[in-house]
């Protein structure tokens, strides 16, 4: 699943360190879900989207939303 | 130097190490219980150390994946699994050939540390798919 994970945090000015932090995960696991390796569970996402203070659908997109 | 701290925080070289030394105990244990003669109460103290220190890694192990994330739970699922499965097919795999005339095995001992190095092995080619 594509997300904008990477540049959002980086519009911030945050570390990987930063954002684990804040979403009480470890920093591996935010860098895999940057690098697309891992797709976190639905309670994840809503806590990434509550960190960026954005709508799920604006972090992350599995190429299904805009089919007709 | 960055990648090591992370590896250590998240206890996974720190949990690895005190798996390793409950496994020396194990056998450390086994060997000594065999200086006695079987029934005698230095014999038993010696089974009672294996029981408990395996009790105490498997505790232990459930204790710490609680405290991991949902990512590190899945490694460890995945590492779990692959030492199951490794370690069934090292017992019936050797089964086979100890009917062919191999020497016996006691795997109520070789198990743990059996298991352990195929859980390590396990880890370290999962976590990288995920790097």
């Amino acid at each position: 699943m594509r997300n904008r994970l990477r540049a959002l945090r980086a519009e911030r000015g945050w570390s990987q360190g930063d954002l684990a932090g804040r979403l009480a995960v470890s920093r591996q696991t935010v860098n895999a879900i940057e690098t697309e390796k891992y797709d976190p569970s639905l309670p994840l996402a809503f806590k990434i989207a509550r960190a960026f203070s954005l709508e799920i659908e604006a972090i992350f997109d599995d190429g299904e939303g805009r089919r007709p | 130097m960055d990648r090591l701290r992370d590896y250590l925080k998240c206890y996974d070289a720190r949990f690895l190490a005190w798996t390793w030394v409950g496994v020396a105990v194990l056998l450390a244990a086994s060997f000594a219980g065999l200086a006695f003669g079987r029934g005698t109460v230095a014999r038993f103290v010696c089974a009672a150390l294996q029981a408990g220190t395996m009790g105490v890694l498997i505790v232990s192990a459930v204790l710490r994946t609680r405290h991991l994330d949902e990512m590190q739970r899945r490694i460890q699922l995945e590492s779990i699994a692959v030492a199951f499965a490794a370690g069934a097919a090292a017992i019936s795999g050797w089964g086979f050939f100890e009917h062919a005339g191999a020497p016996h095995v006691d795997w109520g001992l070789w198990i743990w540390p059996f298991f352990v190095g195929a859980w390590l092995a396990a880890f370290v080619a999962t976590r990288r798919r995920y790097q």
